[in-house]
């Protein structure tokens, strides 16, 4: 027999490498081996280094040696190519297309996503091409076909593209639910993943390939990219901080930058901020005009398409983004990323980086840009933090009952399923292999009854079942949601269209709703101007006033993750013995020595807490470096834990180094007493105490609600009318509560509240480690450098954005006198 | 119990209460509106899961108004029933034991645009249903206010809510009766209905419900 790298296909694709001038990599011929032996795995790597070719040829060797024994194979679907975004199917298409045309000019590539027309949709679902590439929303809604297994017959196997992106939400577990329900179409399936570098991609592949049957293999591409990180020193460090700066005070040195590089991409972490920096730079530098861009999630997509070609194509400057551009697709010209403000993780800002240089072999260059002064040391934790091979883990999510009950339906609606079998499928995910028969049945009831008592829920039917098989036979039922499949919530939001109707992009309801006839704001790089707001569509004409108001998009604010959190306790642990390694260190310096003689600086093993009393009341500060998540859970429990013993209200501000409780009732807490605060001694109890008297529940109830099928946004399109039965996620919440307080959906609310909300296991981690630590409590006669912040972010929650920003001017003045009083 | 609220209307005294009715004194009459009678029962028609309850609630909370006001008579101004397909026979038999229990009261539906579709069983069950109802020649009651000149308009149909905001960016959305001028919108007096909130002329009266009490706001 010939040996694997003799046989045809093989050879093939080795001279289809060849002739476009490159040798296959290492990691790419072991995925092939391993492919050749039947197995399934996981590939990460850096970006850009052929990580498509390396997951396609496995399939496309094997199917040019077959093609001659097999001659008779029916057409139809061989390989499944899932993608998490859109913009990326268009690029893999290309890429694949391309390969396929040079080998197996036979085989049809195509791919479906929400853009995909209706006719060819429908052509679609009759017989699929021999390469396919969609989203897992768009896999979930073949399923919901009565036809998927005939479609699915001769699948060979699966590439998931970007599973670093999927894993760790609501989206992979649907992606996990695909994928058990196709190795039930093959068992032989062949799952292969592409991964950017994660801390726990062990994790990741077990997930990926569910339960242990299948064997998998890890392949790390052996191509190290280069990584060259630097930070832009400010000239001036400031004392006092502000979260609320947008770093424009670096424009000039920025722009500089932006001219030295051939391409470059600016990316900031909220889409107002890329707005703001994007008619700052317009201003600074009107020759810029036309070769800058903006992008960003709410941008029309048209547009962002635009500005992708043109980048693509060489043809920008520059391009300020947010997280919208983190993935994807290649943009070769590139050779400079620019980060403004701490990236707040260590893996996002590697994947920042790859950005650029995106060549197999180029050098990935980065210039962090920090927005206040303290991000000099995230810098600072951030760029140690790659030379260790620090790289945050990504945790799946277990148990999603919401996603299951959606996925259940969805089988339902397609072939229908028999109870047992159904519960294996299920059960062979990662996501849900600690299901047990009870939750099963609960889930089955909720579906067919709509809940546990009978009484509550009479007349309701939704799926049916006959003995043990399960299926759905109401068409207004099916269609209804196939419209609402697919796991991912946005919040109401407003279109923004001029009055010929050309749509411009999104805003928040909030935002849209403050404006009247007449306003100006800036919104996708425009000077705008009100005209009218009907029916979620706010009509705008240009305006030639540049000023007025950006909008502010909620959510997408990534607390400190705990990798680069212990990063930046080491750099304070160790000042100032690191100044000579981390220039951003030396620079911050002048602030820290300011702590130093106020206060004190943070180290290991200490927690500090700083007490100082004002006109508002006192102040207690604390500072545990963990992350705004768990501060905000700390927070709420310290305040719960003091108003149990003294009678008291407060105000809390949290960030990510620290909180505050602000309080105008005086009183005194010693050292030991605060250690008690910490206790994890009933902890849970006091959580479910904070959390059933909070808004969080009731809004995460929202997410869940809508994944599970209860609230349904309309067909897109048509004007039906379903207002009969739209209600928001406020008024499911109060009725679940009121009238079948036991139901599942709103036990998963309140578990995801403990869990994404307020980081449960970080913040018992965090706990443990306080009760560990030596109380350090400092009575400050001003606010430190630290608790600067922490009571500026607190303002800013009570006054409006501008008198607030002119507030806190005046206040950094005041303290910047007694700076020199001090000295 | 909170004070009793009383605003006059060309001359004449109106109560709005707590449980977002509003009481007529001198002519014994409690007004009420947009009770969506069986909307959870649509949605568990379609196939949405919401649990039964409210319907009870709502009607439980309407005798105790119409004991508490000792009211002879009752106008809803407007959808009463949700729709054709929550009129279920639990619902129906509901609706009959509130009738039967408040037999001697009055019953005046102003037909509302849900009330169109739900179809009629209102002569069974003993309702006058009209389009609008002119009590006094000045004072007009209709679903859908369309400010019909030389009346004072009351009506319901937009499920009226004001937005307050507070200290600490804390903004509260709150169900409210609205009094403006010439005309009074009415809150939503089901218990799984939502709220639109409105944004207030000058010299307009309202009054926002909040955690069963009445806060008076003037704009």
């Amino acid at each position: 027999m010939k040996e694997f790298y003799q046989s045809t296909g093989y050879k093939k694709v080795e001279e289809f490498f060849l002739s476009q001038g490159f040798n296959p990599h290492r990691f790419q011929i072991d995925c092939w081996y391993a492919y050749n032996q039947g197995l399934s795995g996981l590939i990460h790597t850096a970006t850009g280094s052929g990580k498509t070719y390396a997951a396609l040829m496995g399939h496309l060797i094997e199917a040019i040696n077959n093609a001659n024994s097999n001659k008779n194979e029916v057409s139809g679907l061989k390989l499944l190519w899932i993608t998490p975004l859109r913009a990326l199917a268009n690029d893999t298409l290309k890429t694949v297309s391309y390969a396929v045309s040079q080998l197996i000019p036979d085989y049809n590539v195509e791919l479906r996503t929400g853009d995909t027309s209706q006719s060819k949709r429908a052509k679609q679902a009759k017989q699929l091409p021999e390469i396919f590439i969609t989203t897992p929303e768009s896999l979930s809604l073949l399923i919901s076909y009565p036809n998927f297994f005939e479609l699915f017959s001769g699948i060979k196997s699966v590439v998931i593209d970007e599973w670093h992106e999927l894993l760790g939400s609501k989206r992979g577990v649907l992606t996990e639910l695909g994928l058990a329900r196709l190795k039930r179409v093959n068992p032989e399936l062949k799952i292969w993943g592409i991964s950017a570098t994660l801390g726990n991609t062990a994790t990741a592949m077990e997930v990926l390939l569910g339960n242990k049957k299948v064997s998998g293999k890890l392949i790390g591409a052996g191509v190290s990219k280069n990584t060259e990180i630097e930070t832009l020193i400010p000239e001036t460090i400031e004392n006092f901080p502000w979260a609320g700066h947008t770093g424009l005070k670096m424009i000039e040195k920025v722009c500089e930058l932006i001219d030295s590089a051939n391409s470059c991409l600016v990316f900031t972490n909220t889409r107002s901020q890329s707005e703001i920096w994007y008619q700052a730079i317009l201003e600074q530098r009107e020759d810029f005009a036309g070769i800058i861009g903006l992008h960003h999630g709410s941008i029309e997509k048209k547009e962002r398409n635009a500005v992708e070609n043109l980048l693509s194509e060489g043809k920008m400057k520059c391009v300020i983004c947010t997280s919208s551009l983190d993935l994807g697709v290649d943009f070769s010209p590139v050779d400079l990323v620019i980060q403004i403000g701490s990236p707040k993780g260590i893996a996002r800002l590697l994947q920042r980086a790859g950005r650029s240089g995106h060549k197999p072999g180029g050098v990935s260059k980065l210039v962090c840009v920090p927005a206040n002064s303290l991000e000099l040391i995230e810098f600072a934790a951030v760029r140690e933090g790659i030379m260790a091979s620090f790289i945050e883990p990504r945790e799946p999510v277990v148990k999603a009952f919401d996603v299951l009950v959606q996925h259940a339906v969805t089988v339902a609606i397609g072939t229908g399923f028999n109870k047992n079998e159904f519960f294996n499928e299920v059960k062979s995910t990662h996501c849900y292999r600690e299901l047990t028969h009870d939750e099963f049945d609960n889930i089955l009831e909720f579906v067919c009854k709509g809940g546990k008592s009978l009484r509550a829920y009479k007349e309701f039917a939704k799926v049916k079942f006959d003995e043990n098989f399960y299926f759905v036979d109401d068409k207004q039922i099916a269609k209804r949601h196939r419209m609402a499949i697919g796991t991912i919530t946005s919040e109401p939001e407003v279109i923004v269209k001029y009055m010929n109707g050309t749509k411009l992009g999104t805003l928040e309801e909030s935002f849209a709703a403050r404006l009247s006839k007449g306003d100006n704001f800036i919104f996708s790089g425009k000077s705008l101007e009100f005209v009218r707001l009907r029916d979620l569509v706010l009509y705008v004409k240009k305006s030639n006033s540049g000023e007025g108001p950006v909008p502010q998009w909620l959510g997408g604010r990534m607390p400190l993750s705990t990798m680069l959190a212990k990063q930046v306790r080491e750099r304070l642990n160790n000042y100032p013995s690191e100044n000579s390694k981390f220039v951003e260190i030396t620079a911050i310096s002048p602030l820290l020595e300011l702590q130093k003689k106020w206060s004190e600086i943070p180290s290991n093993g200490t927690l500090l807490v700083e007490r100082k009393l004002s006109d508002e009341g006192m102040h207690l500060f604390f500072y545990p470096f963990e992350g705004r998540l768990v501060h905000e859970g700390l927070a709420s429990l310290l305040a719960y834990r003091i108003g149990k013993n003294i009678p008291a209200s407060f105000s809390l501000a949290y960030d990510d180094y620290g909180f505050e409780l602000l309080t105008d009732t005086e009183f005194e807490l010693a050292p030991d007493e605060i250690a008690v605060l910490f206790s994890e001694e009933n902890l849970i109890d006091d959580i479910l105490q904070i959390i059933n008297s909070s808004e969080m529940t009731k809004s995460k109830f929202r997410d869940v609600a809508r994944i599970a099928g209860l609230i349904f946004q309309g067909y897109p399109g048509s004007n039906k009318p379903v207002k009969q039965i739209q209600a928001t996620g406020s008024l499911f919440f109060e009725v679940f509560t009121k009238y079948d307080p036991d139901n599942l959906l709103l036990k998963q609310a309140v578990r995801e509240v403990l869990e994404s909300q307020l980081e449960r296991k970080r913040m018992i981690e965090t706990l443990k480690r306080i009760c560990k630590s030596q109380i350090i409590l400092r009575e400050t006669k001003y606010f430190t450098p630290l608790s600067f912040p922490l009571m500026a972010s607190r303002i800013r929650e009570k006054y409006s954005t501008q008198k607030v920003s002119e507030r806190i001017k005046k206040m950094q003045i005041q303290l910047e006198k007694a700076v020199l009083k001090s000295k | 119990m909170n004070e009793i609220s009383t605003i006059n209307i060309l001359g004449e005294e109106f109560q709005p209460r707590s449980d977002k009715t509003l009481f007529w004194r001198s002519e014994n009459c409690l007004i009420v509106s947009d009770i969506h009678l069986g909307k959870t029962a649509t949605f568990r028609v379609e196939g949405i899961p919401v649990p039964e309850g409210i319907t009870d609630s709502d009607l439980g909370k309407l005798s105790l108004a119409l004991i508490e006001t000792a009211a002879k008579k009752l106008i809803i101004t407007g959808d009463l029933f949700h729709s054709p397909k929550g009129k279920t026979t639990f619902i129906i038999d509901r609706f009959k034991r509130f009738r039967d229990e408040n037999k001697d009261i009055e019953i005046n539906l102003i037909t509302g645009n849900h009330d169109i579709r739900s179809g009629s069983l209102h002569s069974e069950l003993c309702i006058a249903e009209t389009d609008s109802l002119i009590i006094r020649e000045k004072f007009r009651f209709i679903h859908e206010n369309d400010n019909k000149p030389g009346y004072y308009n009351f009506s319901g149909h937009i499920h009226p809510a004001i937005r307050l905001k507070g200290k600490g960016r804390q903004s509260l959305r709150l169900p409210c009766f609205y009094f403006a001028k010439d005309y009074a919108l009415l809150p939503a007096f089901g218990g799984f209905t939502g709220t639109a909130v409105i944004y207030p002329v000058n010299d307009s009266i309202i009054y926002a419900i909040a955690d069963n009490e009445l806060v008076k706001l003037t704009s």
